[in-house]
């Protein structure tokens, strides 16, 4: 590592993740190894307004001893780091207001990125929103995007499972981490970690190494999410939420926003229900709906441009009667007994081939839906 | 003088004669029990000494030895006071030497009455089949004793009449053969008394008819426990085989000493979740049977499956799959039969709310894997029929359409077993559950769009091999209840419908 890059990492460490700090210092002296040389020297001059704590940090991590087992681990653990001032820093990041000193990153870290999309959305999400998070993750690396996303549990990690799942795109998925480069959260994240570098996509943070994934971080890790990206999609979130705080700072940072409208009842589209009435964000309801914005080639405005089509007189008689029966929402197997006239082992049957071709699928308590999403079912005069 | 009174021991299920031989000599008084007698073997002398003397007798004032042959095989329990007395007082020349072939068997009170024992059937199905014919049991075994057929079994009220019997004098009249009169039914909860649940019913029914395990998954209050409470009120009756079975076995734990002699109804167990491996399994110094043995031919409840210890479900493996049990001890090695229903109810989530439309789960993924994850996948593979029941609503509780009544599923699921064992007859099974490897190649054979069916389920359910022969069973349970003897597409259809539990998938 260079003497330059080991000094921004001396002068990141002292200040921690305060960027606004890391640039006042910085500005105080011609260039970064003045400040170096000075806290060598004990010259305490131009650091008198600095906390005690602070001043300590910069003394301990300015020994020579201290650098090289700092960026010995690093690149043991083959994490990289670029600074603002390098020439790899993402441009879009390098835009924003406070953009971080510096990240620590894993994988391949492009420097234009080819449309990237942050997708966001509450942890505890619904079926719905898991669904919805797929699909528009999976079209989006489709049509050539990049999934920018937190990779925390919920919307973020189905987001990403859908953009993974897109063998053509070489860079579905860039995961922006609230914690250190080598701290896994959820801890059973690991293998989606390890999927996303695997699939050329990239880990970035400006957290120290070790950094636990602490509620105060999430937020500054929002502004690099939205930072990195062209546009934010917001897919589920609550009445008072981190991710309508992710919302706002995109829209500080000049992005777009776009929100996928849910049900009005529904506690976890209370967000971003308020977001579409306000007129913060766009609505959408397909990924070509969000890459028009930005491109001419935003393919098919449809959500299930896919699927399969299916007759309904082919359904079969009783098929004809769970469609219609589901038709009107969501139903489970004893509530289709009681709507349709046919013993159970007529219903069973039928639903067992109804989900195998995708007309139905089953959600956790033995409750049928349309499955939409792959098949259409058209009506033949 | 020297006498012999035969009796009997029990090793688990096996007996063996045992041969008790008094020699009383003179010199010093003294009373010695040889052939490794445990505690309450040895202690039988203070109650054979107070027994003799009450019932008008003198206890010899001799060198006394008695032996109980083999002697190389531990002696336990109450079982040799009877035998022993009449052998002293044989020896003493109270009373001429008895014939040989009868079968002596009793405790001792202190009075010289006759107290019940355990293991009275085991022992004397044993002895039949050894050519003993002539019994002496204490009164409250009799009724056990008596569906031996062919045996003449004496009812010993006290030894005072035992020797008047022997001196004949007043001859005691032997019990009455009893005929096994059908098996007995428990209808604690009615299937028409359960409000909704077409679904579950369902499955319940497939399970009985072909004792197929059955995992009931659902948010609490949707009537997991009462349902599986009502499965013993459409199990068949019992055959008399089936309930010598099952009567050896709680004969054994002494369950069934002053009872009608034969467990004619299903036994329906439902240990508490903190049962431990051994309670479960069997064991204790002398290899006792343990919860799955006494369930052997009835259902075996296991409510909270997720809350047992986990190896003591792993403990469950290997009896599921083989329909008996060996358990090993240091003083004792016993196998004992276990064929039991598994019926067992969890609910889909810590909190239990998860697939309920009224209430929030609050669990996150994470926790609903580890929750499932108690319960291993080699376990799960082995239970055929997994059913998530929904809530009851409101307006199925206060539904007044009549349900259908268990007698009425009872008699499809009896007809069902029925057809089984007319097919399985040359196969020394019972049910299709039993089938292995080459039966089920022999009476379940998929073909065209039965196969594809089935080849879709194994992909996209991701199904084991075991599990996947599973479904082949459960669709020819299927066929049976609808009395067809081959099984079409739609059987296996429904069948596949029993493996597709979201929670166990969907993570």
């Amino acid at each position: 590592m260079d003497e330059t890059t080991r000094h921004w990492l001396w002068l990141h460490y002292a200040t921690s993740t305060n960027p606004r700090l890391f640039c006042e210092l910085l500005s105080r002296f011609d260039d970064i190894s003045e400040a170096h040389e000075a806290i060598l020297k004990k010259d305490f001059d131009a650091f008198s307004d600095v906390s005690e704590t602070v001043r300590d940090r910069l003394v301990t991590a300015a020994d020579e001893r201290f650098l090289d087992r700092y960026c010995a681990w690093l690149e043991r653990n083959g994490v990289g780091v670029v600074t603002a001032e390098s020439e790899e820093y993402p441009t879009l990041l390098s835009e924003i207001y406070d953009p971080p000193s510096l990240l620590f990153y894993k994988g391949r870290l492009p420097k234009e990125l080819n449309l990237p999309i942050a997708m966001v959305g509450a942890r505890s999400c619904t079926d719905y929103g898991r669904e919805v998070a797929e699909l528009l993750g999976e079209q989006l690396a489709e049509r050539g995007a990049t999934v920018v996303t937190g990779l925390a549990a919920g919307i973020d990690s189905a987001a990403a499972k859908g953009a993974l799942s897109v063998g053509s795109n070489d860079c579905p998925v860039i995961g922006v981490l609230g914690c250190g480069i080598d701290v896994t959260y959820p801890q059973n994240n690991g293998d989606l970690y390890q999927k996303v570098i695997d699939r050329g996509g990239v880990l970035v943070t400006e957290f120290l190494p070790k950094t636990p994934p602490l509620a105060q971080n999430f937020p500054i890790r929002n502004r690099i999410l939205s930072g990195l990206s062209r546009g934010v999609v917001v897919i589920e979130a609550g009445e008072r939420s981190g991710t309508s705080i992710t919302a706002d700072c995109a829209r500080e940072q000049g992005r777009e926003v776009f929100a996928v409208p849910g049900r009005i009842t529904d506690p976890m589209s209370v967000g971003t229900n308020r977001m579409i009435t306000r007129g913060e964000a766009k609505p959408v309801t397909c990924a070509a709906e969000i890459l028009t914005e930005f491109t001419d080639d935003a393919g098919d405005d449809v959500l299930n441009g896919a699927a399969k089509k299916v007759t309904f007189t082919s359904l079969g008689a009783i098929g004809q009667e769970i469609y219609m029966a589901l038709l009107q929402g969501e139903k489970d197997a004893d509530e289709l007994l009681d709507w349709i006239d046919c013993s159970a082992q007529d219903l069973n049957a039928t639903l067992t081939r109804m989900l195998f071709s995708e007309v139905i699928k089953q959600l956790p308590g033995r409750i049928y839906a349309l499955d939409t999403i792959h098949t259409v079912v058209t009506f033949d005069q | 003088m020297l006498a012999k009174v035969e009796s009997y021991g029990l090793v688990a299920l096996n007996g063996y004669p045992v041969t008790v031989e008094t020699d009383i000599s003179s010199g010093m008084p003294n009373y010695e029990t040889v052939g490794l007698p445990d505690t309450a073997v040895r202690e039988s002398r203070e109650r054979v000494h107070a027994a003799i003397r009450h019932s008008g007798f003198m206890f010899p004032q001799a060198r006394i030895t008695v032996n109980l042959a083999p002697a190389d095989l531990k002696k336990e329990g109450s079982v040799y006071d009877l035998p022993i007395a009449l052998s002293i007082l044989e020896a003493n020349g109270d009373l001429r030497p008895t014939p040989k072939g009868m079968i002596v068997l009793g405790e001792l009170a202190l009075d010289g009455t006759v107290r019940p024992i355990s293991g009275i059937l085991p022992m004397l199905i044993d002895a039949y089949d050894k050519g003993y014919s002539v019994f002496y049991v204490p009164k409250d075994n009799a009724a056990e004793a008596a569906y031996i057929r062919g045996a003449t079994v004496f009812p010993v009220e006290n030894l005072a009449s035992l020797i008047q019997h022997l001196r004949g004098e007043t001859p005691i009249t032997p019990a009455e053969p009893k005929p096994f009169t059908g098996g007995t039914y428990n209808n604690a909860v009615d299937f028409s008394e359960i409000r909704g649940q077409t679904a579950a019913k369902r499955a319940a029914e497939i399970a009985v008819a072909g004792n197929h395990n059955i995992l009931l998954c659902g948010t609490p209050g949707s009537g997991k426990t009462m349902l599986a409470r009502a499965i013993p009120s459409i199990l068949p009756d019992m055959t008399f085989e089936e309930a010598l079975e099952t009567t050896k076995i709680h004969s054994i734990t002494g369950a069934m000493k002053g009872t009608s002699g034969l467990v004619t109804e299903r036994p329906f167990r439902a240990p508490h979740h903190g049962a431990s491996a051994a309670s479960l399994i069997g064991g204790g110094t002398r290899a006792m049977p343990g919860e799955i043995s006494l369930a052997h031919n009835g259902v075996l409840f296991l409510d909270e499956l997720p809350e047992f210890q986990r190896n003591v479900l792993e403990a469950l493996r290997q009896p599921l799959e083989d329909g008996f049990v060996t358990v090993s001890r240091a003083a004792a090695t016993a196998t004992y039969p276990a064929k039991f229903l598994l019926v067992a109810a969890m609910n889909p989530c810590p909190c239990g709310n998860r697939g309920s439309r009224t209430k929030p789960c609050t669990c996150t993924a994470a926790q609903i894997k580890r929750y499932a994850g108690r319960i291993s996948g080699p376990l799960l593979d082995r239970i055929d029929l997994h059913i998530e029941m929904t809530e009851v609503g409101y307006r199925e509780i206060t539904d007044r359409k009549p349900a259908e009544p268990s007698e009425t599923v009872r008699a499809r699921v009896t007809a069902a077993r029925a057809l089984q064992r007319e097919r399985f007859k040359a196969d020394g099974i019972r049910t299709n559950a039993e089938m292995k490897g080459e039966l089920i190649r022999r009476y379940c054979n998929p073909t065209g769009e039965s196969e594809k069916l089935l080849r879709d389920a194994f992909k996209r359910l991701q199904l084991s091999a075991r599990a996947y022969q599973r479904v082949l069973k459960v669709a020819r349970t299927i066929a049976d209840l609808e009395n067809s003897p081959e099984i079409r597409s739609e059987h296996y259809a429904e069948a596949i419908q029993y493996r597709s539990m979201s929670m166990l998938s969907d993570l």
